[in-house]
C-alpha cells in the first residue's frame, strides 16, 4: 500500500492545514521571540540573555501550538465538519467481520473490570450485531489473590452474560512487555480469528453504538489501521478528579478537533478506546527491545505512540475521530495518583527521544513523539525559565548597573529594560493558555438544550473560572513533580510499573507531607527571596509561590470525595453525563453492585480449595495459560506444608505470593485438597 | 503432595461427589450406588479419584470433541459445566451412566465455559527500529538541505 492511495483527501489541502497550524505557531513564536529579545535587560550577562531567549522560545512555541491547534479545532466544531478522508456508513449497516474486545488487566480491582464488560456486552446485545464480538480479559496480574479473584469474577460474570457474546479469560503468567506484550500475545494466539480488535483499559467503558460504528468504519475504510475514539472522563468523585473530568469535557472537544484538523489520517493512538486492524497490527507493530539500558533502552514503555508510528510506517492510516462519542475512562482520584501516573508516562515518553529520529517514520509521527516528549520536558523548561528570570532580577539587585565604564564617554550607559514589553508578553502567554478554555466554554454553552439554558450557562462559566484558579494553583506542583521525573529519568532512574489507583482514597496529611514538603519549602524560600530582594516580582510570582506553599492542603482537600460531592451539589464541575447518565454507565454501576458481594471477598488458594466451581474453573483455565513461571522446589514444598496444615489442623495458610502461585499451578494438588476439605466438612 | 488418607472408598466417592455440588447427605447416599455401578472396588485413594476423573474426561471427550485439552482439562471442563447447570440436583449420578441422556448432554453443552477459543497461531515479528546516532541524523539533514539549495 503506498501513501498516495491511503485515503481520499487532497494532499494539498492536507498540507495546507498543517502549514496553517505550524506556520502560525512559528510566526507567533518568532514575533514573540523578537519582542522578548528586545525587552530583556541589556545589563544582564550575555549568556543569561541567550538562555532566557532559548527557554522563552521553547515555552512560547509549546503554548502557541496548543493555542493555534485549539483555535482551528474550535472553528471545525462551529462548522460541524467531519474529519475528511474517512468514509462514514449508515448506523444499521450489518457487520461482516469478527471483532475482539480486549481488556488487559494488571492487578486491577476485578469487580469494576467485569462490571464494565458486562455493561458493554449487554449494550452490544441490543444492537443485534453482538454475535460478531468476543470479549477477552487478558490478565498479566502478578498477585495470586487478584488472579483468583479475576477468575471468580469471570465465573460470576458468565451468569449475566448475554448468550450472543462470549467472555474469555486468559492469564499470562510471565509478561515482560506489560500491556503491549499482553496484546501481542493475544494476536499471536487468536488474532487471526478477527478482523479488528477494540483495545480497552481497565477503566474503559464504551457505548455499543460507538463500538459498532468503529467496527463499521474499519470494514468500510480498508486503509485504516487505527481509529481512536477520544475518551472522556466519567465517574469522578473527588474534587481533583471532578475538576479534571470537567476540564476534559469542556476543553477536550476543541483539543481533539484541533488535533484531528491537522493530523487527519496520520493521527496518534492513545493506548485504549481505539479499534485496530489486527492484520496491520500483527504485520507492523511487533515491538523490538531498544538497544541500551533503561530508562532510554530496553522494553518500550509507552507503546501506543510507537505502535501508531509503526502502523503508519507500514502504509496504514491512523485516525482520531472526535465525532465518536460514548468513549469513557476514569481519572486518578488524587493529585498524587495523577503524578504517579505521570511518572510512568513520563519515562515512556522520554524513551521516545530515541525513536523520534529512527528511520522511515512519517514526519507527523515524529511530531507526535515531540509533542509527547514536550508535554513533560516543558515543565523543567518552565522551571529553568523561572529560575533564570529570578536570577536576572536578583543580579540587578545585587549588582547595580554601571553607568560609566572604564571607557570615557560623554553619556552614561543606561540599562534598558522594557518592562511593558515583558508584561505584555506575559499577558499574551496567559491569553493563549486561557482563551481556548473560553472557546471550549462557548461550544459547551451552545450545546445546552432545553429549559434553564441561561442558568446552565452560568454554572458552566463559574465552573470554568474556578477551574482556571485551581489549575493555576496545581500547575506549579505538577511542574515540580514533572521536573523531578525528567531529572530522575535523565540520571538513569527507571520506574517500576505499578497498577494505577482508581478507587477514591483521600490523601492523608502524612502522605501529603511526604510528597509535598519539598514543594512547600521551595515555595516559602522563593517567597522570602522575592519579598526581601525583588519586591516588584511579588505579584508576578504569587501564583507560583502560592501553589507551592499551599500544595499540602490543596493535595489533601482536592482528594476528598465529600468536597467533590459538595461542589456537585452547588453546580460546580457538573458535566452533562452526570445529569443524563448514558445507558452504558448506568449498566456498569448496576453490575458493579451485583458483583460487589464477590468483588469484596478475599480470594486466594483457600478459595480454590474450598469452592467447587472455582476449583474446576481454575483448573480449566490453566489449560489456556502459558507455561508456569519458574517455581523453586522449596517454594512448592513450603506451600504444600502450609496447605496440609490448613487442611488437617485449620491453621491459616499465610502463604507468600510465590507460594500461592506455586500451588495454583498444580491442579492435582488443588483437586485433592478440595476433596479433602469436603471430607473434613 | 497432598494425599488422600481417607480409608473408605465410599468416603472418597462421597467427597468427590460433594466437589460436584452434591450435599453431604446426598453424596453419602449416592456414593455406594455409584461405587457399585462403576465397580470401583479395586481402586483406592488417589487412584480412585484418578479413575473417576478419567470417566468424566471420557464423557467430556464425547460431548466436546473439538476441545483439545488434556484429560485433566477435559475433566475440569465437564465439571464446570455440571456445576453451572446444577447437575447434582438435576441428574444426580446419571452423569456416570452409560446410556445417553440427550437433555442432559444439551444442557451441559449450553453450560460449558471455555477460557479461550482454539488457538489460531499467527506470527508477529518485532519490527526494526533503526536509531541512527543523533549526530549522523542531523548531519544527514544538513547535507540534504545543502544539496537542495
Amino acid at each position: 500500500m503506498t501513501n498516495k492511495s491511503l485515503y481520499l483527501f487532497n494532499p494539498k489541502q492536507l498540507w495546507a492545514r498543517r502549514i496553517s497550524v505550524f506556520g502560525l505557531m512559528l510566526i507567533s513564536t518568532f514575533l514573540a521571540g523578537v519582542k522578548w529579545t528586545m525587552s530583556l535587560p541589556t545589563d544582564a550577562a550575555l549568556w543569561l540573555r541567550i538562555l532566557m531567549i532559548g527557554l522563552f522560545i521553547l515555552t512560547f512555541a509549546w503554548i502557541s501550538l496548543f493555542f493555534w491547534s485549539s483555535l482551528f479545532g474550535f472553528i471545525e466544531l462551529l462548522r460541524h465538519r467531519h474529519v475528511p478522508g474517512i468514509e462514514w456508513v449508515p448506523a444499521h449497516t450489518p457487520l461482516t467481520r469478527r471483532v475482539a474486545l480486549l481488556m488487559p488487566v494488571y492487578n486491577e480491582a476485578p469487580g469494576s473490570v467485569f462490571a464494565h464488560l458486562l455493561a458493554m456486552a449487554h449494550e452490544l446485545d441490543k444492537t443485534g450485531q453482538a454475535s460478531f464480538f468476543d470479549i477477552y480479559v487478558l490478565s498479566d496480574t502478578t498477585k495470586a489473590d487478584v488472579w483468583v479473584a479475576e477468575e471468580a469474577l469471570w465465573l460470576e460474570a458468565q451468569k449475566y452474560m448475554p448468550d450472543s457474546i462470549r467472555l474469555f479469560f486468559f492469564f499470562l503468567p510471565k509478561n515482560t512487555a506489560r500491556k503491549s506484550g499482553n496484546i501481542e500475545d493475544f494476536c499471536r494466539k487468536w488474532g487471526s480469528l478477527y478482523e479488528s480488535m477494540v483495545v480497552l483499559d481497565a477503566d474503559s467503558l464504551m457505548s455499543a453504538s460507538t463500538i459498532v460504528t468503529m467496527a463499521q468504519l474499519m470494514e468500510k475504510n480498508t486503509h485504516a489501521g487505527i481509529i481512536q475514539a477520544p475518551p472522556m472522563m466519567v465517574n469522578s468523585r473527588s474534587l481533583f478528579s471532578r475538576v479534571q473530568q470537567f476540564a476534559g469535557k469542556i476543553y477536550g472537544p476543541i483539543v481533539s478537533a484541533g488535533l484531528a484538523f491537522w493530523q487527519v489520517g496520520d493521527s496518534n493512538y492513545w493506548g485504549h478506546n481505539a479499534i485496530i486492524r489486527v492484520k496491520a497490527f500483527m504485520d507492523c507493530c511487533g515491538l523490538p527491545v531498544l538497544p541500551g539500558k533503561a530508562p532510554f533502552g530496553g522494553m518500550i514503555l509507552s507503546h501506543d505512540f510507537v505502535e501508531a508510528a509503526l502502523i503508519r510506517r507500514g502504509g496504514w492510516s491512523a485516525w482520531l475521530l472526535p465525532e465518536l462519542k460514548g468513549s469513557y475512562e476514569e481519572c486518578p482520584p488524587t493529585l498524587i495518583d495523577y503524578a504517579a501516573r505521570d511518572r510512568r508516562w513520563c519515562q515512556g515518553n522520554m524513551q521516545h527521544m530515541k525513536i523520534l529520529i529512527s528511520k522511515k517514520l512519517h514526519p507527523i509521527s515524529r511530531i507526535h513523539f515531540t509533542i509527547g516528549i514536550m508535554s513533560y520536558l516543558s515543565s523543567p523548561i518552565w522551571l529553568c525559565f523561572l529560575v533564570v528570570g529570578l536570577a536576572v532580577a536578583l543580579g540587578r539587585e545585587f549588582f547595580p548597573p554601571v553607568y560609566f565604564s572604564n571607557v570615557r564617554t560623554l553619556f552614561p550607559t543606561w540599562p534598558i529594560f522594557d518592562k511593558i514589553g515583558t508584561i505584555s508578553l506575559l499577558f499574551l502567554s496567559l491569553f493563549m493558555l486561557i482563551f481556548p478554555k473560553f472557546l471550549g466554554l462557548f461550544i459547551a454553552i451552545g450545546q445546552e438544550r432545553g429549559r434553564y439554558r441561561i442558568r446552565k450557562a452560568w454554572y458552566l462559566t463559574k465552573s470554568v473560572c474556578v477551574e482556571i484558579i485551581l489549575s493555576a494553583l496545581i500547575a506549579p506542583v505538577m511542574m515540580m513533580f514533572q521536573s523531578r521525573f525528567v531529572f530522575e529519568i535523565f540520571t538513569g532512574h527507571a520506574v517500576s510499573w505499578n497498577a494505577q489507583q482508581r478507587d477514591d482514597q483521600r490523601t492523608t496529611f502524612k502522605t501529603a507531607l511526604h510528597y509535598h514538603w519539598g514543594h512547600t519549602l521551595l515555595g516559602i524560600v522563593t517567597l522570602a527571596v522575592v519579598v526581601l530582594y525583588v519586591k516588584p516580582l511579588f505579584w508576578w510570582m504569587l501564583p507560583i509561590t502560592a501553589g507551592l506553599i499551599l500544595s499540602i492542603p490543596i493535595s489533601m482537600l482536592t482528594s476528598q470525595a465529600q468536597i467533590g460531592v459538595w461542589a456537585k451539589r452547588h453546580h460546580f464541575f457538573v458535566i452533562p453525563e452526570e445529569v443524563h447518565i448514558p445507558e452504558v454507565i448506568k449498566k456498569a454501576r448496576r453490575f458493579a453492585q451485583i458483583l460487589a458481594p464477590i468483588a469484596h471477598q478475599t480470594f486466594g488458594v483457600e478459595a480454590v480449595v474450598t469452592r467447587n466451581d472455582l476449583n474446576a474453573a481454575h483448573i480449566l483455565l490453566l489449560s489456556v495459560n502459558g507455561p508456569a513461571p519458574a517455581i523453586t522446589h522449596e517454594q512448592l514444598q513450603n506451600a504444600q506444608l502450609k496447605l496440609e496444615n490448613y487442611l488437617n489442623h485449620h491453621v491459616p495458610m499465610n502463604m507468600t505470593n510465590e507460594e500461592s502461585v506455586a500451588l495454583l499451578y498444580h491442579p492435582e494438588i488443588l483437586e485433592r485438597a478440595l476433596i479433602l476439605t469436603k471430607r473434613a466438612g | 503432595m497432598v494425599t488422600l488418607t481417607i480409608q473408605s472408598a465410599d468416603d472418597i466417592v462421597g467427597a468427590y461427589l460433594q466437589t460436584l455440588g452434591f450435599s453431604a447427605d446426598e453424596a453419602a447416599r449416592s456414593a455406594p450406588s455409584l461405587h457399585r455401578l462403576l465397580k470401583l472396588n479395586e481402586t483406592v485413594g488417589d487412584d480412585l479419584v484418578l479413575h473417576m476423573d478419567q470417566l468424566l474426561a471420557q464423557k467430556a471427550a464425547d460431548l466436546f470433541p473439538d476441545f483439545s485439552g488434556s484429560d485433566k482439562e477435559r475433566t475440569a471442563l465437564i465439571k464446570t459445566a455440571y456445576l453451572r447447570a446444577d447437575g447434582a440436583a438435576r441428574w444426580g449420578i446419571d452423569l456416570w451412566l452409560k446410556k445417553k441422556d440427550k437433555k442432559m448432554d444439551e444442557t451441559l453443552k449450553k453450560s460449558v465455559l471455555f477460557g479461550a477459543p482454539a488457538m489460531c497461531l499467527g506470527a508477529m515479528e518485532p519490527q526494526p527500529i533503526e536509531v541512527p546516532h543523533p549526530t549522523s541524523f542531523f548531519l544527514k539533514k544538513v547535507r540534504l538541505l545543502k544539496r537542495k539549495s
